[in-house]
């Protein structure tokens, strides 16, 4: 007889969602993950440019990045996902 | 902070979506603002027209005023993907810092990103650009950042003439016409 292991799908209604936040900046995040995995916002500011971003780790830990930091973070995953066709 | 793959691609995945709305809502903004302009430059035109018809003579002073302007030199900057195709360069920054400056066009009709060699943004949003003898200076939003030039290659000099101020602005043509 095979056991097969068990395999739980994690983040199955989990989506990435833009909105307008009380303060009128423009916010894309995580929705619907779950509690055991990593949320993501981007937070921008659309009188000043200005632009947030916040990780969330299971453990309760809160990083928060300025806009600089993020973009170039996006652009070295960018480059690393065209080069390993891992892009959209 | 330890990321696993997965997060790693779940934090691009959301910066690649929220660049993507922010580009798409500053282009629609930027249109609205187009719009906008044309709507007054309209009702300018039907009142100047108005005015031609009242006073004829004044119309024919004009016509020789203008022959008497001289036209300034049209400007031959083309926008940040012109200023993107340009060689990186070696410089010094404010902070002393010998850095290689590289400039990428970040899809907005005007603005660029500022490069060191290694990828990372030093300066993101630079919407004015200057060339002096030694240095280039970058303007953002917020000041202007003067990079000393060791040797300025022949390329630049022949898209940035020294001494002239540019405006990252590809649209400027569409927006006079």
């Amino acid at each position: 007889m095979v056991t097969r292991k068990n395999q739980v799908t994690q983040n199955r209604s989990a989506t990435i969602r833009t909105r307008e936040d009380r303060r009128g900046n423009m916010r894309t995040e995580t929705f619907r993950r779950d509690e055991d995995t990593v949320s993501v916002a981007v937070s921008t500011n659309p009188k000043n440019d200005s632009t947030r971003l916040f990780i969330d780790t299971p453990e309760g830990q809160s990083y928060s990045f300025d806009g600089r930091t993020a973009r170039t973070l996006y652009r070295a995953l960018q480059k690393h996902y065209q080069q390993t066709n891992k892009t959209w | 902070m330890k990321l696993s793959k997965s997060d790693a691609l779940l934090l691009h995945a959301v910066l690649f979506k929220h660049l993507t709305n922010t580009h798409s809502q500053r282009v629609e903004t930027h249109h609205e603002d187009l719009l906008y302009k044309l709507e007054g430059y309209l009702l300018d035109d039907v009142e100047d027209e108005e005015e031609d018809v009242e006073v004829e003579d004044d119309s024919v002073e004009d016509v020789e005023a203008e022959d008497e302007y001289e036209v300034p030199e049209p400007d031959e900057f083309k926008g940040p993907s012109v200023l993107a195709k340009l060689p990186a360069v070696s410089v010094t920054s404010p902070a002393g810092d010998k850095v290689t400056l590289e400039f990428e066009d970040v899809g907005d009709a005007d603005t660029v990103d500022v490069l060191l060699d290694d990828g990372s943004v030093i300066l993101d949003r630079v919407c004015c650009i200057k060339l002096t003898d030694k240095s280039v200076e970058l303007f953002d939003s917020e000041e202007c950042h003067a990079f000393q030039i060791k040797k300025l290659p022949k390329t630049w000099s022949k898209v940035l003439q020294p001494g002239v101020l540019y405006g990252v602005d590809s649209s400027l043509d569409e927006e006079e016409e």
